[in-house]
């Protein structure tokens, strides 16, 4: 086989394969930077009350 | 929708995703040629996406910033793999991977194309990182010889070189299955 032919096969072949994007991946990225986000709202709350002795 | 991203946008993240999810997830997968790390990395990338993008200043196009996350995270993971044997010969690799293939309209139907493509996964798997970097952004995501670059932040006189010596890898490792 001519290496053109080889290359072009190749080629090909390699563009052929391909992932999905499941909505799932996006999820679970914004879940996690939700509940980052408020794990800092509540660090940054003012405390309220101060422990006694 | 870049300055949504910066104003921290999830709506906009999300846009951003419905349209470089599918190169994202690609790269990933095919670097790591393991579906759950690989969507790990892809979930990490997002994040990483949104704190960074109030810095994205637009010099590289976005497309490129954000696979270059992606491919940053794959050589960390990479990096901290001890011992990579790839995946075991019994398992298809590319179901292994998470990829699926395209139909492709003028195969040569004397040639099995789901033992080639298995053939051809294993190879790019046993390729030096950054040729199978480069080969991948270049051949399996389409981006130009410029992308390329932009993406692995080298010059696209080493993308050159990278991809020359992956594919004459490729064709060599390839060629009696192919030839048949």
């Amino acid at each position: 086989m001519k290496d053109e032919n080889l290359e072009r096969k190749l080629s090909r072949m390699l563009a052929a394969v391909r992932a999905d994007a499941e909505p799932a991946l996006m999820t679970r990225a914004r879940a996690q930077i939700e509940a980052r986000a408020a794990c800092s709202a509540t660090a940054r709350r003012p405390m309220t009350w101060w422990p006694t002795a | 929708m870049i300055a949504r991203l910066r104003g921290r946008d999830l709506e906009a993240l999300g846009e951003l995703y419905r349209e470089l999810g599918p190169a994202m997830v690609s790269l990933a997968r095919s670097m790591l040629r393991n579906r759950a790390e690989a969507d790990d990395v892809v979930a990490d990338s997002l994040i990483r996406v949104h704190d960074k993008a109030a810095g994205f200043r637009g010099e590289r196009g976005l497309r490129t910033w954000v696979l270059r996350i992606v491919a940053n995270r794959c050589r960390d993971l990479l990096r901290r793999r001890r011992f990579d044997a790839g995946e075991p010969e019994s398992l298809d690799p590319l179901e292994h991977a998470g990829l699926r293939v395209e139909p492709m309209a003028d195969w040569d139907h004397a040639l099995d194309q789901a033992t080639a493509l298995a053939a051809l996964e294993k190879a790019i798997g046993r390729l030096p990182r950054e040729q199978r970097e480069a080969v991948i952004l270049r051949d399996r995501l389409g981006l130009s010889q410029e992308e390329v670059a932009e993406t692995l932040g080298i010059r696209v006189g080493a993308v050159k070189s990278r991809l020359f010596r992956a594919r004459e890898t490729l064709k060599a490792e390839l060629r009696g299955l192919l030839e048949k």
